[in-house]
């Protein structure tokens, strides 16, 4: 029997062991030590962290930094504890006392669990204390136990299990110690999201941020995570147990424990089961659904023109009546809706028709009697209540990606949720399809279920008692409160319905209704702008009209309302438009307490204005006023950036990421204003947004391009020459890319036009058009039209030839001539410029003269873009005249194999000449190609596979070969990114504009070593004579210090500490004579370098760059060979 | 019998035999097993104190098979084991209260008491605050005493439990064993020094390669070497002769020869002549000499 008694007291001088140890004790000082910096970071500090963190974020950011730390610390300590016991003479004599080895067992392990707990408790004892000076009592208190329970104590539990057990197996404390360190690094680094988090046992990547508002996501399985890990943790405890090297106290006192080990271990895995279990039953039932929508895709077809819900909130549960007008696309029998499959349909009627329904998960399948005729309006009455289900949510969006975690404070895990729904806070926005709308939600088999229509929707809602209901249009309260009616004055893409304790703050500017929306709990936040309530109005209207101004629309609503939320509510980029679930029409839709946007952090934000204001004006102090208005300024401008970047490593691949912001302004002005439709052609609406909105695919510029290698539109290409066009757009590996596919596409598509009335002209006409009509649908057909009207060309023989696989041409770009002409009344400056389409395929090119700000083109109306048609093998010089130099001319390739793809020529490398006669602007077909050599010269670019080689890398760990061989593989694009920072031990391959290449400017770069690398160019010469011999490099592009050692052409000593040069060192070698030569890069040019002249017999010339130097990094690019027409 | 073993056998995992048919019945009070390093004694000890299980064989200890009732057998035992010398870091009385907990005195009042008593008997009562780690050599054995003692047990088995104390230390190790005896205890007492058995053992046996060579009162084992041992005095190269052949246990110098202490069945002539025997020239006559017939 079980002597809890004995356990006590093992366990009581054990504690005192374990607190004794050196070990435990640094680990607590660095522990408390840790606790006293986080919380003067997160708390005590005034700066940088959410106002919502007097909540539930520092008792999970607390106990999760200690949870990391103990985990490793336990392996030590009970491992060692073990080890110990071995070697001690004392523990022998304990041996022989008349305890269980269950009691022993167990006492020692409850003194490891209890030291660590109570050290967790003081660690959460400081945190509050500080919460409590900081923040007052308003705090989550039971945050505090929830976090403990749900980190601490299964990590402990575990981890202290399974290192006794190994110890106990493997009877060696170090092998045991780096088995389970390396198991803690791999679940820290490496496991993540593997397995919807199974792995994870530390609870480190786990999503489990409490909202304030709706307090945790997903907590059964949450919890039921976590037990897994506490089962197999006793399990293994209780495996200890009979593994212990004691004799038993009697021959079957084992065997109890080592059927309840048996148990625990069982009920561990069926945890762990279950967890997966749980996720694959949803994925399967998405997968379902797709199926479904597969299956319906193209039948059932509707347009709804009205749709008026009648909502009332009972409970948890909601109960809709929605009475729709539809008109079906064609004739048909069948009207398919999606619906959330959570609700439960009660009743449908159809006034006039004799209808049967399904209903298949989400799908709603109306047959009817008879066959309807095409846009003929049909009304449906249909009831329907119950809980939304979630999995109904962004189906279009991988398995994997959903359960990718997004975090908080960098490593907070928020649980990602796309509707709530309870008897005190409820969100159903339109992805969560609370109300019947025509189509199906998703398929990967067909576009037809992106096609979306203006409906008239009409709302009336009856909340739970003392909860607010919050949507679009015009709302009107009944006299005594409990039912409010929504008219939206036009009609909208869609509705969303919030349901919560919301607070209003409005303020009427310019007849349009500004409101903040904040949940009831809170203090009011924006009552720190009540002094200047005065002036706010301004801010808001000039903040409005500069969106307006950037838009060249005016804000198509009557209000406007920021609505806060809970802080699990996620959204994710789609491919066909640019518009995120957190914008919704006159909304936009902002985490609780503005949580992860510093802007809405006012009491913080103020602090920094009031310091950084006071600093910048050496010590002036800003008037409480301005900080105010400087905060207010900040937080309304929120919408105006499009996005940001951020860069990663993995594997030691560095990238750098565009991050979209999802309260970009633009779809209110936008998306949710106009819609284009197209019955034959679903791609219609994303193509029309792609081709107007250009920038969606804002490629991040040069430096974004040098970090990650390739463009996004670059790698866009590669795809398109190497797969079809429809994976692309499907697979979601390749999501990243699908918008720049679509938009490189959508340009072809529409180059024609462009080719003949101009870029611009071709821009405005398509956005006059689509904006005839607002809150309507606007045909495709009807856009398409109105081009032809204008270019005389028409492009709906194009939508026939959109499937078809695409032929990516390749240009060679002429360097860009300029003639300077004096005529009587000004200088003229003519631009020449040669493109050569050197393959089988026709394509486009564009053509950009970019001027100085100072400057201008001498014609403001003159476009300044122009697209150029290019067949195969045909040559175009395009002349224009300017009254200012260019300073550059931007060549986009568009469907093109050209790297880059975008080629910025900068005037200061152009051809200059004095003329006297203008050749007339225009573009004219040449009958020779571009050909930028000189006579008698032979060039080796590293793109010539058969001439140019590399020595093979020098490897000798496995581990390295394998990292290059998993990098080799991962790299679909080829092409890596470079930064200063980093070190090429392999050649690398890269492409920038400053490198030689006949379509692809490209060079390997490796960091300097020993001289061991080598790049080589085999030149084949067919004349014996004397030859100089050039090397193509940019010096400073690829060498940051070089840039600096310019100034002063100092040498550099290598890792040896022997003296080493800036310069390249090269060998040149002819029937095994060799020379060494050397190219001082201080002092090299852009372009072609001398390395020297040689005489050379008529064979193949050896010219070998080392990597032995003093510079940043060696570009191995291209060899030129001239031959001298007079020795 | 307070002790009866019967047959007891014992091989390791490697095939070695560390203890072969061992039959012993062991009375009450300070019983001596004595033998060379590596006879087995310490696999006996561990066998009797319940950290190893016997191959073969069954013992009975005060009335409890060793193998079936284990913890009714942990109950009545104090155990100090040989090379009592690593602690975990506990304090002198902290060290004491545990293992006096672990005997089941769950009444920490009656527990102090007890420990304190036990501190105040080995002579550790001053040193109690002192971390056991830092005790010199011998106040270390006193305080493995203590412990075994802690709990009056019915059968203390202490394990070579003088080595390496010095003589003062000893002989009041000695004393603290003799009192316990007084107390109806079994003490078993195992060691390779035979003044340890002479001055505290009524009763002994004595093991060698695994096996028992006597059992019997230390007088009996005399007895039997009655006429075994002898006095010469040799020359150089006498000397070098004589020690090829027997068991030589006394060297001095004399003159320009030797004065010698022989173990042998018979007279190894040289002059010799019988010499009254002590325990030692027993335990060599017994390892060294008997073994070989």
């Amino acid at each position: 029997m079980l002597g809890i008694t004995n356990i006590r007291i093992v366990s009581k001088y054990e504690t005192k062991l374990l607190v004794r140890g050196w070990f435990f004790k640094v680990f607590a000082v660095l522990a408390i030590l840790a606790a006293v910096i986080l919380g003067s970071v997160y708390i005590l500090q005034p700066f940088q962290q959410p106002e919502m963190v007097n909540r539930s974020v520092i008792p999970y950011l607390f106990m999760l930094v200690m949870n990391v730390g103990q985990a490793v610390v336990s392996v030590f300590l009970a491992s060692e504890y073990l080890k110990r016991d071995k070697q001690l003479d004392t523990s022998e004599v304990f041996y022989t006392r008349p305890l269980s080895n269950a009691e022993y067992l167990l006492g020692k392990m409850w003194a490891t669990l209890k030291v660590f707990f109570m050290l967790d408790l003081v660690v959460a004892a400081i945190a509050l204390i500080m919460s409590l000076v900081k923040y007052g009592v308003n705090l989550d208190y039971l945050s505090y136990i929830w976090y403990f329970l749900l980190l601490s104590v299964p990590t402990l539990v575990f981890i202290v299990g399974l290192s006794t057990t190994l110890m106990l197996i493997l009877n060696n404390q170090a092998i045991t110690m780096v088995i389970l360190l390396a198991y803690i690094g791999v679940t820290l680094f490496y496991i993540d999201d593997l397995y919807y988090y199974l792995f994870d046992y530390i609870g480190f990547n786990l999503p489990m941020l409490k909202s304030a508002v709706t307090g945790f996501s997903g907590l059964s399985r949450l919890i039921n995570h976590r037990l897994c890990y506490l089962l197999l943790g006793i399990g293994l405890i209780l495996t200890d147990i009979s593994l212990f090297h004691r004799l038993a106290n009697s021959r079957y006192s084992l065997l109890p424990w080592r059927i309840t080990a048996a148990l625990f271990l069982a009920a561990g895995l069926y945890a762990g089961y279950r967890h997966v279990h749980t996720y694959k039953v949803d994925e399967n039932y998405r997968a379902d659904m797709i199926e479904l929508d597969n299956r319906y895709v193209n039948q059932g077809g509707a347009v709804a023109d009205v749709c008026n819900l009648t909502v009332t909130q009972q409970g948890d549960s909601v109960s809709v009546t929605a009475d729709m007008t539809v008109r079906p696309r064609e004739d048909q029998q069948t009207l398919v809706f999606t619906l959330n499959p959570g609700f439960r349909i009660g009743s449908i009627s159809v006034p006039g028709h004799e209808v049967k329904s399904e209903r298949l998960k989400h799908l709603l399948v109306l047959t009817f009697a008879g066959t309807l005729k095409a846009d003929e309006p049909v009304r449906i009455v249909m009831e329907y209540s119950g809980m939304a289900d979630e999995r109904i949510c962004y189906l279009d969006i991988t398995d994997e990606k959903m359960v990718e975690n997004t975090k908080v404070l960098s490593m907070l895990n928020v649980p990602k949720r796309y509707l709530f729904q309870s008897g005190d806070y409820t969100m159903l926005t339109p992805e969560s399809y609370w109300y019947p709308r025509p189509g199906v939600a998703f398929s990967n088999e067909s576009p037809e279920w992106e096609r979306s229509y203006f409906t008239d929707f009409n709302l009336i809602v009856t909340p739970n008692p003392g909860l607010t209901p919050i949507s679009q249009g015009l709302c009107s309260v009944n006299a005594d409160s409990t039912q409010y009616t929504f008219k939206p004055e036009s009609s909208l893409p869609s509705v969303s319905l919030l349901i919560g304790d919301y607070r209003p703050k409005s303020m009427m500017v310019d007849s349009t209704l500004y409101t903040v929306w904040e949940l009831g709990e809170w203090d009011d936040r924006f009552a720190v702008f009540d002094s200047i309530a005065d002036t706010l109005s301004n801010f808001v209207r000039s903040t409005r009209r500069t969106m307006e101004f950037t838009a060249e629309m005016k804000y198509p609503f009557r209000r406007f309302s920021i609505v806060e939320v809970p802080v699990n509510f996620t959204s994710y980029k789609r491919v066909w438009t640019s518009a995120y679930e957190q914008l919704q029409p006159e909304m936009a839709l902002v985490h609780e307490r503005g949580c992860d946007m510093r802007m809405f952090q006012f009491e913080n934000q103020k602090r920094m204005y009031g310091m950084g204001g006071n600093r910048r004006r050496g010590n002036n102090n800003m008037s409480e006023k301005e900080i105010l208005i400087s905060v207010f300024q900040t937080a309304i401008n929120f919408m105006m950036q499009q996005g940001s970047f951020s860069g990663s490593n993995r594997g030691g691949q560095f990238t750098m990421t565009q991050t979209d912001n999802p309260y970009y302004y633009m779809p209110l002005f936008y998306n949710f204003r106009y819609n284009i439709y197209s019955s034959d052609w679903p791609m219609a609406k994303r193509m029309v947004e792609s081709i107007t909105n250009t920038n969606s695919n804002n490629n991040g510029g040069e430096w974004l391009r040098r970090m990650n290698g390739l463009s996004e539109d670059e790698k866009a290409l590669i795809l398109m020459g190497k797969y079809d066009f429809n994976r692309i757009m499907s697979d979601p590996e390749w999501e990243d890319l699908a918008d720049n596919a679509l938009a490189l596409k959508t340009q072809d598509f529409f180059a024609p036009v462009s080719a003949a009335m101009g870029y611009e002209a071709m821009i405005d006409s398509i956005t006059a058009k689509t904006r005839e009509k607002e809150f309507s649908n606007v045909s495709f057909d009807s856009i398409l039209d109105w081009l032809q009207t204008f270019s005389g060309v028409s492009l709906k023989e194009k939508i026939d030839a959109w499937d078809e696989p695409v032929r990516l041409a390749c240009y060679k770009i002429g360097n860009p001539q300029m003639t300077t002409v004096t005529t009587d009344t000004a200088d003229i400056y003519q631009a020449e410029i040669a493109v050569e389409n050197i393959s089988d395929y026709p394509g486009y090119v564009t053509l950009e003269y970019v001027f100085f700000e100072t400057e201008n083109a001498g014609d403001e109306d003159k476009p300044k873009k122009m697209l150029i048609s290019v067949a195969p093998h045909e040559t175009r010089r395009i002349v224009t005249h300017w009254f200012n130099t260019p300073s550059r001319i931007d060549v986009n390739t568009m469907l093109s194999s050209n790297l880059p793809h975008l080629v910025r020529l900068d005037n200061s490398n152009w051809s200059t000449y004095t003329g006297t006669d203008l050749t007339p602007e225009g573009v004219y077909s040449l009958r020779t190609g571009v050909d930028n050599t000189l006579p008698g010269e032979i060039i080796v670019d590293n793109e010539d596979k058969e001439l140019f080689t590399l020595s093979r890398p020098i490897r000798t760990g496995y581990l390295s070969k394998w990292i290059d061989k998993s990098r080799e593989k991962k790299n679909e694009f080829t092409y890596e990114g470079f930064s200063d920072w980093r070190t090429y031990t392999l050649w690398t391959l890269v492409t920038d504009q400053s490198m030689y290449g006949d379509y692809i400017r490209s060079a390997y770069i490796i960091s300097p070593g020993d001289g061991s690398q080598y790049a080589r160019w085999s030149v084949p010469l067919t004349d014996a004579g004397v030859y100089d011999v050039y090397f193509y490099t940019s010096p400073d592009m690829y060498d940051n210090n070089n840039r600096n050692r310019r100034w002063n052409n100092n040498n550099n000593n290598n890792n040896n500490g022997r003296r080493v040069t800036n310069d390249y060192n090269f060998e040149i070698e002819q029937f095994n004579m060799q020379d060494r030569v050397s190219l001082n890069m201080s002092r090299a040019e852009e372009g072609w370098n001398l390395l020297g002249t040689f005489r050379f017999e008529a064979d193949t010339v050896k010219v070998s760059l080392n990597n032995r130097s003093g510079v940043s990094v060696i570009v191995a690019d291209a060899v030129r060979l001239v031959k001298r027409v007079r020795d | 019998m307070s002790i009866s073993i019967k047959g007891l056998s014992h091989y390791y995992p490697n095939g070695k035999r560390a203890l072969t048919d061992i039959n012993l019945e062991i009375p009450s009070g300070m019983f001596g097993l004595l033998g060379p390093n590596g006879a087995g004694k310490s696999t006996l000890m561990r066998i009797l104190v319940t950290l190893m299980e016997p191959t073969e064989g069954q013992i009975d200890v005060c009335g409890y098979d060793i193998r079936t009732q284990r913890k009714e057998v942990r109950r009545i035992l104090g155990y100090l084991p040989q090379d009592f010398r690593f602690f975990a870091k506990y304090k002198v009385r902290e060290f004491l209260e545990y293992a006096a907990a672990l005997t089941g005195m769950t009444n920490s009042s009656q527990r102090g008491k007890a420990v304190d008593e036990m501190l105040e008997q080995v002579g550790l009562y001053e040193a109690r605050d002192r971390y056991a780690q830092n005790l010199s050599g011998g106040m270390k054995r006193r305080l493995g005493i203590a412990q075994a003692l802690i709990h009056k047990p019915k059968v203390l088995v202490v394990d070579e439990p003088t080595t390496g104390l010095d003589p003062e230390e000893r002989i009041r190790f000695r004393n603290l064993l003799s009192e316990a005896s007084s107390k109806d205890t079994t003490i078993i007492l195992s060691t390779h020094i035979v003044g340890d058995i002479s001055s505290s053992c009524t009763e002994m046996a004595m093991l060698n390669q695994g096996q028992v060579m006597f059992r019997g009162s230390p007088a009996g084992m005399l007895s039997e070497t009655e006429g075994k041992v002898w006095r010469l005095q040799v020359t150089n190269e006498q000397y070098a002769e004589i020690n090829q052949k027997y068991a030589v246990i006394s060297t001095i110098p004399h003159g320009l020869g030797w004065d010698l202490q022989v173990v042998s069945k018979e007279n190894p002539g040289y002059g010799a002549v019988n010499y009254p025997p002590n325990l030692e020239h027993a335990y060599v006559y017994f390892t060294e000499i008997k073994d070989k017939d």
